[in-house]
């Protein structure tokens, strides 16, 4: 999967079969009594300048995947590699440098910013934490960054609960700005959003990435959103990546069983092509707890055959750049 | 479709005293809806999509809220006026209401089967038996497996989609008249969502119920309502057919609101690098401090100073088609 | 620089200082007439501790044998007890002991019960099982079984009545500060201060604790109260401090006997007993109900 395109330099961020599996204890004593398998041996790369988009229904392990990488939550086993140095293991201390690195945008704009300092406190702390800048300087800078996020300067003073959503989520942005990071993990940064300032957000994503060439993991539910802002997307279903390939390539010939559902679910806003015949999915996603043997999907999946019940796809290159973990294809 | 609408709104006009003022949450809103039909109520927060239909079933909060003036008739009968004890036998058994949250809806403490069959008691007088039978039915008519089972199980153990599913169950197990659906999907996965949506469809197709379809998603409008009805700030600023507003909206919100939504088809076409949306500019209001004239004005491109200073009237731009503008959007 | 600073008055907006929000929210706060009555009520008694010795008509402790058992007069408003001593003077002096007695153990209790919940809640683990484990075997005991318990063995002195007072108020804020550190520490800002790489000791003071104060100020006005009345319990029991320093509780207890032909004698602290109670639970309440994050007021 590293060679979809002819890179010159090694990608970004490698992530290497990684798996984060949250043990379930028992009220007593404490013990072990089975595991949740949020994210189940994924790997994915992306590339310097590169928008990712990890797209998954709720439970599907997309949140977690992203947190890990962060370390915010500590993966069980795999690499994560920045810039070609596996962080998974790395101590606090040692890790600390490379959390400049990566940033993350969280997705309720209400609680991740702290109510009772100012926010452009909060965001020069980000500068004076990592030694950046601080006093004087630090606060021109996250003037500028307010600016460049499209707030006013004077807002800094400002306590959060005095912003809408949108203007939270500008601001969760400026933080993550604050440390001149290459990769942002977007957590659904939009979902909680309204539509009209929902674009504003996502076109300031952009802008972003083309003036500092910064790279995105996009995680989101909503297939259009993030077929807007990707560059390629990775499909992931109960802690795997199911079908990951270019935008393009994705939306014209879905391969996977899940993407087609995905694609097919999502409603049309255009009232002529209504009579279309919906292929829809049954059932609800399993529980991550106990997950389906064989394939993942095949308790939800049209197509279903004797082999997906046992055996795990591989995921396979079904076209140059289009990978997919499907016995079908 | 009959003459009389099954339900009509005229004028409704509901405010919420704050501390920073008077909200009109409710500006003088007037829709109506038919028996079999899908009307969608479109907007995004704040606009007071959800107040209005929480209005027609006297379900806002007094104090803050208040039903200032206006008239809500549902079949000739005038629902602001009727008394407190008519109302509550309206609610549930003529008009019922769905919400988004269909797990903080469900009561955690009983069982699916005791919810269910409680309005059913309630409304039919029949015996506990009687009513898990039909309790145990409806969960069938939704489309819930092993509903035997489920009449025993708690609401923590269903998913979402379930969850919602036992909410449209308790919702038509009266046979409404009028299904007022406050977004009721949008807590829901996408392919949970169509799930939902489809058995709705059915639903009515069977019941020749009427359905309020609230809800900010413009492809949920397209793919079932019949009619549409886009609010901003409080006030109605478009109505017409659904297929007329796709093919030419006529106020430049609605316009913003379909060019902001990032479309799939686009990316079926091109090879296409990633594209600048069309955004609108600002937020929406507070609606305590609206401008003097269109309350959209501020985050329009087509403003003049006749839209800052007077109040558009809301007017036929082209037989069925309404819209408050001053500009003539889309001709 | 320059331009930012005409940048930012070129937008005519006031923005609130520190202050002006706390006097904003202290408005609303007031707004409210039961809070205005419970606050008005609450500086009156302290008031009227800290000037005690300068108000009271007599001194405390002044014995008239040949006067006792006075009814209200003009002269002693209040009345006398069995020993001829003017009861308005006792009340007055007594609610010095009490009010101070239940600042200080509250004071304890607060800073030891916020630092151990608090770590126990944010580092979680076998810590926190340990703690937490602990504190309920304290919670499992009567607060005044307890309280009785070490004056009993430790003897009625000022001190040790102190301590007795305030190893349970450690427990409870113990117990309130974990629940709020477990819901704060899963909030995302709380994340993003991790993934910075921020020390712990930082987060917990900076990004944890302020964001509980809430509940913990709340638990405050109570526990003062709280502690006001098992104070006067201990004395009423004769546990707590002892004659001839006036107690509101050792009050009440001589009174007892006297209460069907003397009743002024008990029912005049007791008075003010419910007062400070009133005061201190009705305080609490308003400001749990003005804390509430939905309200959105800052402290």
């Amino acid at each position: 999967m590293k060679t979809s395109t002819p890179q010159e330099e090694a990608p970004l961020l490698e992530i290497n079969n990684l798996k984060t599996h949250f043990p379930i204890r028992s009220k007593i004593f404490s013990r072990v009594t089975g595991y949740i398998y949020a994210v189940d041996g994924v790997t994915i790369h992306i590339n310097k300048g590169e928008t990712l988009g990890l797209v998954g229904e709720s439970g599907s392990g997309k949140s977690t995947l992203g947190k890990s990488i962060l370390r915010l939550v500590e993966p069980s086993s795999g690499e994560i590699k920045i810039q070609g140095t596996d962080i998974s293991k790395l101590s606090k201390s040692r890790m600390f440098p490379f959390r400049r690195n990566v940033q993350i945008v969280f997705q309720d704009p209400y609680s991740s910013l702290n109510p009772r300092i100012p926010v452009g406190k909060i965001v020069s702390e980000t500068m004076k934490v990592h030694g950046i800048a601080s006093g004087a300087e630090a606060e021109e800078k996250v003037q500028k960054l307010f600016e460049r996020v499209g707030l006013r300067a004077s807002q800094t003073l400002n306590y959060a609960n005095e912003f809408s959503g949108g203007q939270r989520q500008r601001i969760g942005i400026a933080r993550a700005l604050a440390l001149n990071p290459k990769l942002i993990i977007a957590d659904e940064p939009v979902s909680a959003l309204d539509v009209s300032v929902q674009a504003q957000i996502i076109n300031l994503f952009m802008d972003l990435q083309e003036e500092f060439g910064l790279s995105y993991l996009f995680i989101a539910h909503d297939l259009a959103v993030v077929a807007h802002i990707s560059h390629r997307i990775a499909v992931m279903y109960l802690g795997k990546i199911v079908e990951i390939a270019d935008k393009s390539k994705l939306f014209k010939n879905p391969q996977h069983p899940y993407t087609q559902a995905l694609l097919s679910a999502i409603p049309t806003p255009n009232p002529e092509v209504k009579a279309r015949s919906r292929e829809l999915i049954e059932g609800d996603i399993p529980s991550p707890r106990n997950p389906p043997p064989g394939c993942r999907f095949h308790s939800r999946c049209p197509k279903v055959l004797d082999q997906c019940r046992v055996e795990v796809p591989r995921m396979t290159e079904a076209q140059p750049g289009h990978w997919v973990a499907c016995h079908l294809c | 479709m009959p003459d009389r609408p099954i339900l009509e709104l005229r004028d409704l006009q509901t405010n919420f005293y704050t501390r920073q003022g008077v909200a009109k949450a409710v500006d003088h809103v007037s829709y109506s809806v038919h028996a079999g039909e899908t009307l969608a109520v479109v907007g995004e927060s704040g606009c007071g999509k959800s107040v209005t239909s929480l209005s027609v079933l006297r379900l806002i909060p007094d104090p803050p809220g208040k039903i200032v003036g206006g008239s809500v008739l549902f079949e000739g009968e005038e629902l602001t006026e009727v008394s407190d004890q008519r109302m509550r036998e309206i609610r549930g058994n003529d008009i019922s209401m769905i919400f988004q949250e269909p797990m903080s809806s469900l009561n955690p403490m009983m069982t699916i089967g005791n919810q269910i069959s409680e309005a059913l008691i309630q409304h039919f007088g029949i015996s506990k038996k009687a009513a898990f039978q039909k309790a145990e039915e409806m969960l069938t008519v939704v489309h819930i497996p092993d509903a035997k089972k489920w009449l025993h199980g708690y609401p923590h153990e269903m998913s979402g989609g379930m969850c919602q599913r036992v909410m449209i169950a308790m919702a038509i197990c009266c046979n409404p008249k009028i299904l007022i659906a406050d977004e009721p999907t949008t807590a829901l996965d996408v392919t949970i969502q169509a799930q939902i949506l489809k058995l709705m469809e059915q639903l009515q197709q069977k019941l020749n119920t009427a359905i309020i379809f609230i809800t900010h998603d413009l492809g949920i409008v397209a793919e079932i309502a019949q009619r549409v009805v886009v609010m901003y700030a409080g006030r109605k600023v478009e109505e017409s057919t659904v297929r007329q507003l796709f093919a030419q909206p006529k106020h430049p919100y609605t316009v913003g609101l379909m060019t902001a939504v990032p479309r799939l088809e686009n990316f079926l076409e091109e090879e296409s690098a990633p594209s600048r949306l069309t955004e609108i500019p600002g937020a929406v209001p507070r609606l305590y401090n609206l401008p003097a004239g269109c309350a959209f004005v501020n985050r329009c491109s087509f403003a003049t100073d006749q839209c800052r200073q007077e109040k558009p009237p809301f007017e036929e731009k082209s037989p069925g088609h309404w819209a408050a503008c001053w500009q003539e959007i889309g001709s | 620089m320059k331009t930012d600073q005409l940048n930012s008055k070129s937008h005519n907006e006031i923005i609130p200082g520190k202050w002006a929000r706390f006097v904003e929210g202290f408005r609303i706060f007031l707004s409210e007439r039961l809070n205005a009555f419970s606050l008005g009520l609450t500086v009156f008694l302290i008031l009227v501790a800290v000037f005690a010795p300068w108000i009271a008509p007599h001194p405390y402790d002044q014995v008239n044998p040949s006067y006792g058992m006075q009814p209200p007069s003009f002269e002693h408003l209040m009345g006398t007890d069995q020993a001829g001593r003017d009861i308005l003077s006792r009340v007055l002096i007594g609610s010095r002991i009490s009010l101070s007695i239940g600042l200080i153990a509250v004071i304890i209790g607060l800073f030891s019960g916020v630092l151990i919940g608090g770590f126990s809640g944010y580092f979680g683990g076998l810590i926190d099982e340990f703690v937490m484990r602990i504190v309920e075997i304290f919670m499992s005991v009567p607060g005044i079984v307890m309280a009785l318990a070490l004056v009993a063995v430790l003897g009625p002195s000022l001190p040790f009545i102190i301590l007795a007072l305030s190893i349970r108020r450690i427990t409870q804020f113990a117990r309130i500060t974990r629940g709020a550190v477990l819901s704060v520490k899963q909030q995302d800002y709380v994340m993003a201060c991790h993934g910075i790489g921020m020390s712990h000791i930082r987060i917990f003071f900076i990004h944890v604790l302020p964001n509980c104060a809430a509940p913990i100020i709340v638990l405050s006005s109570v526990m003062l109260g709280n502690v006001i009345l098992t104070e006067s319990t201990l004395s009423f029991l004769g546990m707590g401090i002892q004659e001839p320093t006036p107690s509101w509780g050792t009050m009440i207890a001589k009174g007892n006997e006297y209460l069907t032909f003397a009743p002024w004698v008990s029912v005049f602290p007791g008075l003010f007993l419910f007062l400070t109670m009133l005061a201190f639970n009705l305080l609490g309440d308003g400001l749990r109900d003005h804390l509430d994050p939905r309200g959105g007021n800052i402290v």
